[in-house]
């Protein structure tokens, strides 16, 4: 395998954007990437294009056509790749696997989308065999739901508590005031999150993620195209991806076998035990850790699942 | 529970049997594993042989999580309007699956972990016709 280094990066501010295209918001951060690692649009020979689902089917997302298409038509390939919340790095991994296999030396990644208002649908489909329609059909789990049966759980096994929660969306938004990325660039208080509503009891409207439009692009490329542009390449240590495991946990249709084990989410702990695997790192040599808080359960149950605390 | 004009919401899902309500899911004869719903073959990467047959599941469980549905859902979910807060849970079959459904309590706020639960059909919604559509649901004992 090639060494492969991020050579620049870029984003659209996350918010709520009616009068733009998710092309529009791309176009920003495909663009802010391109100046960032010193690049014309030319010299991008492949784009791994995300969001959480394909635009060509079931409504919303990306279609990273568009995206080639707008910025100008040099006739690259696009893979697109829909994987919900973990679109951004499934698209960045085979970004980096293309260029580490040798195939290509510049790779745009590249992230967008623009999302409906309120809980986000999770099955598109009128189809008694999908087995996410049964699910909602026959029950009614939206994400947050779910999210809320893990973090119930978690206050019955190691006693967290309401005050908890809220603390991580405190500390959180106060990481926001000068991100000009951000789409809240304000302080919550304590008293604020408590008093939100339930959304799905125990998570409140503060402590769930905002569905919100954005974008965001990074520029990936092998060391003989970085070391010619720059004295110092920020090096890609490694990258992986995982899916659940068969005795991984939580069901992901109606019903599962119950875990003997207690990995709550398998996916997860595979891809980071991996990743540290093939960067030869360990917990402890992590200096920073950015990591997905569709609510704020997560930002404590991953850590610990992953060996950081 | 269920009227003449009562439909399940997917149809060969569950029965109301002699000895009550059960799931009706299979069984891997070769390692054990079990369905619900009926899988097309057996998903245990270790199962060198599917060999699923037939299995039924219920009534008895605990209860291992749930949470409360505070806002409607988004399509395809179902609910009578108004609409009221309902609770959702995750239960441990005594057969050995994890089922999630809804829970049967006026009481969404006093559900507790651990607690004895049973398998129920009930109503899920009325449709404008009057016709009732019945699910599995799960109720504290
Ligand atoms: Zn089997």
């Amino acid at each position: 395998m090639r060494e492969v280094a991020v050579l620049g990066v870029g984003m659209h501010p996350f918010g709520k954007f009616e009068e733009k295209s998710v092309t529009e918001l791309c176009r920003t951060a495909v663009e802010a990437a391109l100046q960032d690692a010193g690049m014309q649009w030319r010299e991008v020979q492949a784009v791994s294009a995300a969001s959480s689902r394909f635009s060509g089917g079931k409504g919303w997302g990306l279609n990273g056509n568009d995206v080639v298409e707008d910025m100008g038509s040099t006739g690259i390939p696009v893979y697109n790749l829909s994987a919900g919340c973990a679109a951004g790095g499934n698209a960045f991994n085979v970004g980096y696997a293309l260029v580490a296999g040798g195939i290509y030396d510049v790779v745009l990644v590249v992230g967008g989308e623009k999302m409906p208002k309120g809980f986000i649908q999770t099955s598109g489909v009128e189809e008694e065999t999908d087995p996410e329609f049964r699910r909602q059909r026959c029950v009614g789990v939206p994400g947050p739901a779910f999210w809320a049966m893990q973090c119930r759980r978690r206050m019955h096994d190691y006693g967290t508590t309401e005050e908890h929660l809220a603390k991580i969306s405190v500390k959180a938004h106060k990481n926001s005031v000068h991100n000009p990325n951000a789409r809240f660039r304000k302080e919550f208080s304590m008293e604020e999150v408590l008093n939100s509503p339930l959304v799905c009891d125990p998570l409140r409207l503060y402590e769930i993620c905002p569905v919100s439009d954005g974008a965001a692009a990074a520029l990936i490329c092998s060391a003989d195209v970085a070391r010619k542009r720059t004295s110092n390449p920020v090096w890609v240590a490694s990258s992986c991806v995982a899916t659940v495991g068969f005795e991984g946990g939580m069901p992901g249709g109606v019903a599962g076998m119950i875990p003997q084990r207690k990995v709550q989410h398998s996916d997860a702990a595979a891809a980071v035990a991996n990743a540290f695997d093939a960067a030869g790192v360990a917990p402890g040599d992590l200096d920073l850790v950015e990591l997905q808080d569709n609510t704020v359960y997560y930002e404590l149950a991953f850590p610990e699942d992953w060996g950081l605390c | 529970m269920t009227t003449s004009n009562s439909i399940p919401v997917i149809k060969g899902l569950f029965a109301e049997t002699s000895e009550g309500p059960r799931l009706l899911g299979c069984r891997c004869a070769t390692c054990g594993t079990l369905y619900f719903p009926k899988a097309a073959n057996c998903q245990n990467p270790d199962c060198g042989d599917s060999k699923l047959e037939d299995a039924s599941f219920g009534p008895h469980g605990k209860l291992y999580s749930c949470a409360v549905q505070n806002f409607p859902p988004p399509p395809p979910a179902k609910y009578d309007e108004p609409f009221a807060p309902y609770a959702v849970g995750l239960v441990d079959l005594a057969e050995g699956l994890r089922i999630l459904g809804r829970i049967s309590t006026d009481d969404v706020n006093g559900l507790k972990i651990g607690s004895e639960m049973e398998l129920v059909l009930e109503p899920l919604c009325r449709e404008d016709d009057g016709s009732e559509i019945i699910t599995w649901k799960f109720r504290p004992i």
